[in-house]
């Protein structure tokens, strides 16, 4: 054996690999941390920051002081930090890939807290969607606010062409009534018709030739009649449409300033496509935080199912590959039980995960599932999450999360700070519940945000926002429609309110009451027009009136002096009767 | 380089028995050939610190045979693809992959489990070879290599003098 054995390339064999699991004993926590830092900030695209590193070997467990995710896409903010970490689970497993976790604690976990500075960003970071920028939306958002001279220059003020219009008709009709009037015959005359009929009517034929001399002069009477009573009737028929004409034109014509002014009101509103990004640009930002904790329970398995996707190792002939003989006896990450407690204003939010893995097929269909409460506490009165989810081959990543918080009391808040407009909500009561869907890897699901108690203050040179921080004061309640879709890691907002409606409202009201003062003495002017008009054409029409009634009461007797017949006069007695009885009743005689 | 080349012919030249020079070839081939970083080259230097074999063999060995081995990487991946990709043996193949030593091990590895099992086939017969060619060498080679020409131009080099240097130091390195 002495001579096969080489003792001291032996012992120094020894002593070297003494020496490296020494080096790793001791120097476990730190190589973890800079091995868990550089792994998990090329997972993320942003730096990953651990505090400390801690390793108990028996059994092993590892725990992890000062966690901090960089968002990389607000390198200001941290997409996720904790506190502590504490994950126990089987080294041996670990060393190949398998990751058992039987127990983990997640202590004081956030989202969107302010870094103390910046995390760097991977250069071959990418995006996958662009968010939102609100405060561009601002910027580009232009509210149109009417001033009042711009409105009266587009307004298309009605009444000055009416009063031009109707005085047009006026004269035309003016000039209708007095040609026709020309050709009416004189009172005498017909005075002198009346007359001749009573002394025919009245003559007593005492012979047929008498009675037959009667008739023609009866004949004769009627024949003058008939042609002064077609003038009677044509001028009956003009000062009756004269008369209508101007009463309606007279009616159009007081209603025209009210409409007009009423025109000037409703171009004096702002412009609803306009107003309605108002609330998204106040509220967009804090929603967008506020959603970090709706989608609490798929942040933390997002990553996860990134590396389920990861594509097999493609066959290279110079350096060979892994082939993977995994068959799905067991999960290669899978976490029993997770206790992870949330910093939510303050205040720590417990919740508690089973079975948290994206092979879920592994474990018997089993979903990951989670729930998180808490009890009244001065910031909100109840606070509950809860939800599952599952990943299978057959029905890929599905789940559902549900929430429903009430009585959240809102602490003072900046809502927008940009090109001079600064926004801060000072207190309100928010209550939400919604749900969120997951199918095929994307997010799909609404949610309400009820706010009550609204305190908003709103400053600015603009001159919206100038006349906005009048009304937004009144503006007490309303509520918030948040729709979620797109890819689990990148969902999309889409926010709608009726704060836009209420403040489109408030400022169409303050608008009109400032305008009010000016509009006022354009009323002045406006009825001033039309009485100047109507005051002219009043006694005009009164006068038409006049003319026709009396054209009316000519037409009328000419008609019973033409209902005499001649056949009447051969009766005598009777006839001399009948007819002074008739002509008595008509003419008054 | 000079230096260890002189080594390795003190050690042809002199009493080193032959099958340990032969040992050293097999343990610097198996280093050579298969991929440096993997768990069983621990193994390997483990023994070729512990036991009595020439170290300057094994050195030049695995520097030869490392070279070699760009070459020959398809091949071991061509062996490696035939031996995993076996239906026959995929019930050890699975079995082992719930082994994390054999995890370890880079079982699974094409040019790994293929260079292995080549080195493996091939080491009787290059321990074989080996030990024939050295002690040919002593034999023969070395006696009418002495009297070449050339060996006599060579003598009067600075390698020689590097060779001789060596020879007075005692020990196998």
């Amino acid at each position: 054996m002495k001579n096969i054995i080489r003792w001291p390339g032996l012992i120094a064999f020894l002593v070297i690999v003494v020496g490296i699991a020494v080096v790793i004993r001791v120097f476990a926590g730190p190589l973890l941390k800079g091995g868990l830092e550089y792994g998990l900030t090329r997972a993320n695209g942003a730096e990953v920051n651990i505090e400390q590193a801690v390793v108990q070997w028996s059994p092993f467990a590892l725990t992890l002081h000062g966690i901090e995710v960089t968002d990389p896409d607000q390198p200001e903010l941290n997409r996720v930090q904790a506190s502590r970490g504490y994950a126990e689970f089987n080294l041996w497993d670990a060393l190949i890939g398998r990751i058992h976790i039987h127990e983990l604690e997640l202590a004081d976990v956030a989202m969107g807290v302010e870094r103390a500075r910046p995390g760097r960003v991977r250069a071959d970071y990418q995006r996958e969607r662009d968010p939102i920028d609100w405060q561009q939306v601002l910027a580009d958002l232009d509210i149109d606010i009417p001033s009042l001279d711009e409105v009266l220059a587009r307004s298309e003020i009605r009444t000055p062409d009416l009063v031009s219009k109707i005085e047009n008709d006026f004269q035309q009709q003016r000039e209708q009534v007095e040609t026709a009037r020309e050709n009416l015959p004189s009172r005498e005359r017909i005075e002198s018709y009346r007359e001749r009929m009573q002394e025919i009517t009245e003559t007593r034929p005492r012979t047929p030739q008498e009675l037959l001399a009667l008739r023609e002069r009866l004949d004769d009477l009627k024949s003058d009649i008939r042609s002064d009573r077609h003038h009677v009737e044509t001028f009956v028929s003009t000062s009756e449409q004269a008369v209508r004409v101007m009463r309606d034109d007279l009616a159009a014509l007081r209603e025209a300033p009210s409409q007009d002014l009423a025109r000037i009101r409703q171009l004096l509103s702002f412009d609803q496509d306009s107003m309605s990004e108002l609330s998204g640009i106040l509220f967009g930002p804090r929603v967008e935080q506020w959603s970090r904790y709706a989608f609490m329970a798929f942040d933390v398995i997002g990553p996860m199912l990134q590396r389920a996707e990861d594509q097999e190792q493609r066959p290279n002939r110079w350096h060979g590959r892994f082939i993977d003989f995994d068959r799905a006896s067991r999960p290669t990450f899978l976490i029993d039980n997770a206790g992870i407690s949330i910093r939510i204003l303050d205040t720590d939010v417990m919740s508690n995960w089973q079975n948290i893995t994206w092979q879920h097929d592994r474990i018997d269909g089993i979903p990951t599932t989670f729930e998180a409460g808490a009890s009244a506490t001065q910031w909100w009165r109840e606070l509950y999450f809860d939800g599952e989810f599952a990943l299978s081959d057959v029905r890929g990543f599905s789940g559902h999360q549900n929430w429903r918080v009430q009585g959240v009391n809102l602490v003072e808040q900046s809502l927008l700070d940009h090109q001079g407009v600064s926004a801060r909500l000072l207190g309100a009561v928010l209550n939400s519940e919604g749900r969120l869907g997951v199918q095929q890897g994307r997010l799909d699901g609404s949610g309400l945000i009820r706010m009550q108690d609204v305190d908003m203050r709103l400053d600015g040179e603009a001159r919206w926002a100038q006349i906005l921080s009048d009304v937004i004061s009144q503006v007490n309640a309303f509520d918030m429609n948040v729709s979620v879709d797109g890819p689990l890691g990148q969902p999309g907002l889409r926010l709608s309110s009726d704060l836009d409606n209420q403040l489109q409202q408030l400022l169409t009201r303050a608008l009109r009451q400032e305008a009010d003062a000016h509009l006022s003495s354009v009323r002045a002017d406006l009825e001033q027009q039309v009485a100047a008009v109507t005051s002219a054409w009043e006694p005009r029409l009164q006068q038409f009136t006049g003319l026709r009634d009396q054209a009316r009461e000519q037409n009328s007797l000419l008609e019973d002096l033409l209902s005499v017949e001649g056949s009447d006069l051969s009766i005598g007695e009777q006839l001399e009767d009948r007819l002074r009885d008739r002509l008595r009743r008509r003419i008054g005689g | 380089m000079l230096t260890m080349l002189a080594r390795l012919l003190k050690a042809l030249n002199a009493e080193t028995s032959p099958w340990a020079l032969a040992w050293a070839f097999v343990l610097g081939m198996f280093m050579g050939l298969t991929p440096l970083l993997s768990l069983h080259n621990v193994l390997i230097l483990f023994l070729a610190l512990s036991l009595r074999i020439n170290l300057t063999g094994f050195i030049l060995a695995f520097v030869v045979f490392s070279g070699i081995a760009y070459a020959l990487d398809p091949l071991f991946n061509f062996i490696g693809e035939a031996l995993l990709g076996a239906a026959a043996l995929e019930g050890l193949w699975v079995t082992l992959y719930e082994i994390p030593l054999a995890r370890l091990f880079q079982y699974n590895h094409t040019i790994t489990l293929g260079s292995v099992v080549f080195c493996v086939l091939f080491a009787p017969i290059w321990l074989l070879v080996s030990h024939k060619l050295i002690v040919l060498y002593r034999g023969r080679v070395m006696l009418w290599f002495g009297k070449l020409r050339i060996v006599q131009v060579v003598k009067s080099t600075k390698f020689f003098g590097a060779y001789q240097k060596v020879s007075g130091l005692r020990g196998d390195f």
